[in-house]
């Protein structure tokens, strides 16, 4: 019982212990009750300091009643005889508030778990999701992030800015207003700044996209070698027409990208606005969808393997490349197998770690 | 689950409302506790959980099952920590705190058997619990 997984510093404690024994007290200003709201919400290490303090406070009741209380001699001033009444009310209240007293050291208890482990989770600020789950994410500032499955992101929050590394998979952002702390999302070599916006990032094996639903933003590459800010950094509120630009002129700059249009980024470092950007289709996992108009089937296998936990594997390149348009149920992997089968010329072969698709040999 | 108890205590607009935050944050964690339960109804109940000390606590914890014998017995272990602790505290600091919340003596009847002012038996408790938290947390 030694191992501590988040140090509170002596002063925060002390703090916590001050708050925790104010509150006790029958009549507070609202002051007092606005600045211990300020407090508890500063910091979940303040959160967190003080219900270790209320599970301490309710072990508190359940000391022995072995414990001597002497005191040396001289100390102890006067000895009032009620105390050895039983009518003194301290005695009576005690056995009745025994169970209650059991119940608030437990419920003390799972506080204190829940606010550390909570605590120790915020030091990290990494939220992920695994296979066929979705959760939003809403953060400090008020922002919320949808994420969807088999993603990763990583969140910093600080004063001048706010920044998230998408590590994996797809999030879509609605950014809270803002306009002193710019909302930085990195998906590997791309930078998505924005003020007050939403907008959907899709990290994939090939590339990035980013998908704006409102507002706009701007897109900027960083250099793969140095990891710095390749181009010059120009205002997202410069006009952009309606289409996505390059602000700058500099290869690898900075794009804007309005409402409605969509940005695709390789690996490479390609920039390529699509024509025809479908916003409905890129958000539409946020309905449990998978909508695909003519993208190969590639990217349809990627888009599935984050729903399932048997990956599918296509053997062929010729097949990997070839288009596909349909709408699936993302966490219908079998409408996807039927519609593979149907194909002239494809062979699906399901094992029980992953599912392969070939070509099947001509007769 | 854990973030989720801080994150709607930052949304509650007026915090400063809640008379008593630890059973309101338990309250936020029973909440949530039941509304994945009914989310996931066909699925069991998993809480992974850990103490102040990072013990785990509860693996497979439903909500009912958590005043167990397991949990009367870790807190059986903690306040037989706290004894301990309790005997590096100076003398009037230690059994302020123990008439206090063992004893449930008022702050006015620890302060005439101590000879000292009431404000003083505040500040014995503030540095008794402060110093029992930080000694636990070593």
């Amino acid at each position: 019982m030694s191992s501590k997984p988040l140090p509170i510093g002596p002063v925060i404690i002390e703090q916590a212990t001050e708050w925790f024994m104010t509150l006790r007290e029958p009549s507070l200003s609202s002051a007092t009750r606005r600045d211990f709201a300020e407090w508890l919400c500063a910091s979940p290490q303040h959160m967190c300091a003080y219900l270790q303090v209320a599970g301490t406070w309710a072990d508190l009741a359940q000391l022995s009643q072995d414990l001597h209380t002497d005191l040396p001699a001289g100390e102890l001033v006067a000895f009032p005889t009620r105390v050895s009444d039983p009518s003194y009310p301290g005695a009576a209240a005690r056995h009745s508030n025994l169970w209650r007293r059991a119940t608030w050291a437990a419920a003390g208890m799972l506080a204190v778990a829940i606010a550390c482990g909570f605590a120790w989770r915020l030091w990290l600020s990494t939220y992920s999701t695994g296979i066929d789950e979705q959760r939003t994410v809403v953060l400090e500032d008020g922002s919320h992030v949808r994420l969807n499955s088999r993603s990763k992101i990583r969140v910093r929050l600080t004063s001048p800015r706010r920044e998230i590394d998408l590590l994996e998979g797809q999030a879509m952002f609605a950014v809270a207003q803002d306009p002193k702390r710019p909302f930085i999302v990195t998906s590997r070599s791309v930078t998505v700044r924005a003020v007050g916006t939403a907008f959907d990032v899709n990290l994939k094996a090939t590339g990035t996209v980013v998908t704006v639903l409102e507002g706009r933003v701007a897109v900027e590459m960083l250099s793969p070698s140095t990891g710095t800010h390749a181009g010059g950094v120009a205002s997202p509120t410069a006009d952009s027409g309606g289409h996505v630009v390059q602000a700058g002129g500099s290869s690898g700059g900075e794009w804007l990208v309005p409402a409605g249009e969509q940005l695709a980024v390789s690996s490479s470092g390609t920039v390529e606005p699509q024509r025809s950007a479908n916003v409905a289709a890129a958000t539409s996992w946020l309905q449990g969808e998978l909508t695909f108009s003519g993208q190969p089937l590639s990217d349809v296998v990627e888009e599935f393997n984050r729903h399932s936990r048997r990956p599918i594997v296509i053997t062929d390149s010729t097949l990997a490349g070839s288009r596909i348009s349909a709408v699936f149920h993302s966490t219908n992997v079998e409408s996807l197998i039927r519609y593979l089968r149907r194909l002239e010329g494809v062979d699906v072969e399901e094992t029980g770690t992953e599912i392969r698709v070939s070509r099947r040999p001509p007769p | 689950m854990a973030q989720e108890v801080y994150l709607r205590m930052l949304r509650l607009e007026r915090p400063e409302l809640i008379r008593s935050p630890e059973a309101y944050l338990f309250t936020i964690a029973a909440n949530i506790v039941r509304e994945q339960a009914l989310k996931n109804a066909s699925r069991p109940l998993h809480l992974a959980l850990h103490d102040a000390s990072g013990e785990n606590i509860s693996n497979e914890h439903s909500l009912g099952s958590i005043l167990g014998p397991e949990e009367a017995a870790l807190q059986a272990a903690r306040v037989h920590e706290l004894e301990q602790i309790l005997e590096g505290l100076p003398p009037k600091v230690r059994v302020a705190l123990i008439w206090h919340r063992r004893d449930g003596q008022t702050y006015k009847q620890i302060a005439a058997r101590l000879g000292v002012s009431v404000n003083m038996i505040k500040k014995y408790l503030v540095r008794g619990v402060s110093y029992c938290r930080r000694r636990l947390s070593e």
